[in-house]
């Protein structure tokens, strides 16, 4: 019966730890990261500025300032519209800021970093992402089902945003 | 216009297509007096090229007048002669910025595709399939170039077509390949 007992518990146990592992609890779930030939400053201040942020920001569509600090973010990965109040909670010009979404289909954080990159060569930007929730493992499957994936949607942005900054426009191709 | 274009595997017809217009800032339209077929070609002729469309234009060794510029370019205008390379570079990027150009950060909008395939995305090609950017290839009357300001040679002089054509792909290739083995004069290769 105690071996039974111990038994359960080892098992819940477990079962506890790898639903953990899937719950961020402030920790990002995926990141990725780019290096662009641009100063810190530069780049921070268009991260800054909503109306830059839907010119990069893969799939959102509209950002809409409700005050300060406060958005409105429109994303449409599918035909249908998404929305999320967005609000930035560490500001700190040229280094870190961090932003956390909610009242939208899933709660979500953000957080954007930059780093002088070696030998002269730009920065390095780093986009980390997290979905909340207290059952992130089935957010992350209702974040795909809305045709979101942070790992695409932090590429993407990245690369669209380092385009801008280096070039000046984001690449794009029509088919004749 | 009229273009060549992918219609599947040992599949090419011509067909009419849309004309090309200006999208970024960037772009110039290029009518094409001269246009060549690359052994690469074959490849997606034989179907071993995933991420192509049937009705994708095809080509991307090509030349030919400019006909239109976009408002940010500065370096062409509009009846220039210009050979127009086989990738599109940006000029910005650390690749392109070191002659790196096939290599370009900034030129494929579909880089996630071939990150899956290479790790990293090469520079965007023309008329080389979704993979690398689905831009509209040269075996056209018309074709849209990116970033004209950086990748097109201006010929100012009276050397014929088939003369520089061969800038746009195949002749930088061998030379790159002869660079990077080292060969001098007299060296005996076999190719």
């Amino acid at each position: 019966m105690a071996a039974a007992g111990i038994g359960a518990v080892a098992v819940a146990s477990y079962a506890l730890r790898r639903h953990a592992r899937d719950v961020p609890a402030g920790r990002e779930r995926v990141a990725r990261s780019v290096t662009i030939r641009c100063d810190a400053e530069s780049l921070y201040r268009r991260w800054r500025d909503p109306v830059q942020l839907p010119r990069f920001l893969h799939a959102v569509t509209d950002v809409e300032t409700l005050g300060e600090d406060r958005m409105r973010w429109t994303m449409r990965a599918t035909r249908r519209a998404l929305h999320w109040e967005v609000r930035i909670v560490h500001d700190d010009p040229p280094r870190r800021l961090v932003w956390e979404a909610t009242k939208g289909p899933f709660d979500a954080h953000a957080t954007l970093t930059l780093v002088e990159a070696p030998h002269g060569r730009g920065t390095e930007v780093r986009l980390a992402l997290g979905v909340r929730g207290p059952a992130v493992a089935v957010t992350a499957r209702a974040a795909r089902i809305f045709g979101i994936s942070p790992p695409q949607f932090a590429m993407e942005s990245l690369r669209r945003f380092k385009a801008l900054a280096e070039t000046g426009e984001i690449p794009v191709a029509v088919r004749a | 216009m009229k273009a060549v274009t992918w219609q599947g595997t040992h599949k090419i017809e011509v067909c009419t297509v849309p004309d090309p217009s200006i999208i970024n800032p960037r772009d110039a339209i290029v009518e094409i007096s001269s246009t060549a077929i690359c052994g690469s070609d074959l490849h997606f002729y034989n179907g071993k090229v995933p991420g192509f469309e049937k009705g994708d234009v095809v080509g991307h060794e090509f030349m030919g007048t400019v006909v239109e510029v976009g408002p940010a370019v500065s370096s062409l205008k509009v009846g220039d002669r210009v050979v127009v390379p086989f990738p599109i570079a940006c000029g910005a990027c650390e690749p392109c910025s070191r002659g790196e150009t096939a290599l370009c950060d900034n030129s494929n909008p579909n880089a996630y595709m071939v990150d899956a395939a290479y790790g990293y995305s090469p520079a965007g090609l023309y008329g080389y399939s979704h993979l690398y950017g689905g831009y509209a290839g040269g075996q056209a009357e018309y074709a849209r170039v990116p970033f004209a300001d950086v990748g097109p040679i201006k010929i100012e002089s009276d050397l014929s077509d088939e003369q520089v054509l061969f800038l746009s792909d195949i002749l930088p290739t061998g030379y790159q390949a002869a660079e990077q083995c080292g060969l001098e004069p007299g060296a005996v290769v076999a190719v």
